[in-house]
């Protein structure tokens, strides 16, 4: 189940054109970090899945996602960036990684 | 940040062990309908308990702030060794005054929605819905939830539910069915008290010029489509609103979902929300917006305290 659900993740996340239009709508924009806003966890979910390699601070903007679906209202590509977000949440809990011993 | 597996952990224990977020029965929290509630009917009222935990999970924010980036937070694993009793005495003492004016929120709705639709209340069949291990991606813990609390109302012989908050009626409406066999008619109470005229009486008090403004809740907002139905009703009611740059579909925030992982960073939207309304009242319609809000320094109320009925 979660292979399956690996490549939807990735699948959805791979549409993003990082064009940041909804960048301006995320109530966490204002940490002056890339990976709390929506553009920087797509770039995290991306860069995890497709080289199975993440940290514990990318992981942070994960976790700081408030799942609230601005984003989703401004995104061209129509990505439901707070499921990527949720199913990636999911992805770490169960798969064995170097930060597993942070998130379960 | 709080590290996600102690905060995950510790909630997903407690569900596991009582079926609540905090570990602690529901009886002791969920004391709103003494003697006012009947047990059988058409509609029942389902508060998923939401309501009931805000003022205790207000209060642990409160504490979790200390704990952002302290080594401390290695000591919370020991949270889910301590028995429920103990917990209740150390940490989720009632905050009196919220818990008041929550049981007062409950009450306004409870008895606005008898007076207009065949309404009951059983409070063993109240179960919270676990819309977090859904929001943290634990998935396989909410579908076994979800089945826990399907066959609860099931063999209650419930058919008709009514939600009072947000996000309980987006976790029973729309998630609900997904992860199990769950095929109860689902409809939030702004919508059923939206639908007449005659369903909402006016307020019988002047409010003078105070000038009020509605923060949109995202899930009753962008996930339910439901911002008309508390416009409708303010309207019935006699009080009138401003819209804020930010509302229905475009809502902000309350930074909420955050309180825990992130206390600080939760703070600082709440403050930036509050800031949206320039000195505006806030009327609410969840009651996590509610704490949050009023703890970042807005004035703050739920739309039920505008509902003349208690």
């Amino acid at each position: 189940m979660v292979g399956k659900l690996k490549d939807r993740v990735l699948k959805d996340a791979l549409k993003c054109s990082f064009c940041g239009f909804c960048e301006v709508s995320c109530p966490t924009n204002f940490v002056i970090k890339r990976n709390y806003t929506p553009r920087g966890r797509i770039g995290t979910v991306i860069f995890a899945l497709k080289n199975g390699i993440t940290t514990i601070e990318s992981v942070a903007g994960i976790f700081s996602c408030l799942g609230c679906g601005a984003c989703v209202e401004y995104c061209p590509a129509e990505i439901d960036i707070p499921e990527v977000v949720r199913n990636f949440r999911y992805i770490l809990r169960t798969e064995d990684t170097e930060i597993s011993d942070e998130v379960r | 940040m709080i590290k996600p597996k102690y905060l995950i952990n510790l909630m997903v224990g407690n569900i596991l062990k009582t079926r609540n977020p905090l570990g602690v029965r529901d009886s002791s929290i969920n004391t709103w309908w003494h003697g006012i509630t009947k047990r059988d009917g058409e509609w029942m009222v389902f508060t998923g308990l939401l309501y009931q935990l805000t003022p205790y999970l207000n209060k642990i924010a409160s504490y979790l702030e200390r704990f952002d980036e302290s080594r401390l937070q290695s000591l919370f694993p020991v949270l889910n060794k301590l028995p429920s009793s103990l917990l209740n005495f150390l940490i989720f003492r009632a905050p009196k005054k919220e818990k008041e004016e929550t049981e007062k929120i409950l009450k306004s709705i409870y008895l606005l929605l008898s007076k207009n639709i065949d309404a009951f209340y059983k409070p063993e069949s109240d179960i919270y819905s676990g819309i977090m291990l859904y929001d943290m991606g634990c998935y396989d813990e909410f579908e076994a939830h979800v089945n826990y609390v399907t066959s609860k109302l099931k063999s209650a012989g419930v058919r008709k539910l009514v939600t009072i908050d947000p996000h309980t009626a987006y976790a029973l409406s729309v998630l609900y069915p997904k992860y199990g066999n769950f095929d109860f008619e689902v409809r939030h109470y702004l919508e059923i008290l939206s639908e007449e005229q005659s369903y909402i009486p006016k307020l019988s008090f002047s409010l003078g010029n105070t000038l009020h403004s509605i923060h949109d809740s995202c899930y009753l907002s962008r996930y339910l489509d439901l911002s008309e139905c508390p416009r409708i009703i303010l309207e019935r009611i006699g009080i009138e609103y401003e819209e804020v740059k930010n509302s229905k579909k475009n809502t902000f925030c309350c930074g909420g979902p955050l309180e825990t992982f992130f206390p600080k960073i939760s703070n600082e939207i709440a403050r930036r929300r509050v800031g949206e309304f320039e000195g505006k009242k806030i009327i609410t319609l969840c009651p996590i917006c509610l704490a949050t809000l009023r703890r970042a320094g807005g004035d703050v109320r739920d739309i039920a305290s505008f509902y003349d009925v208690v």
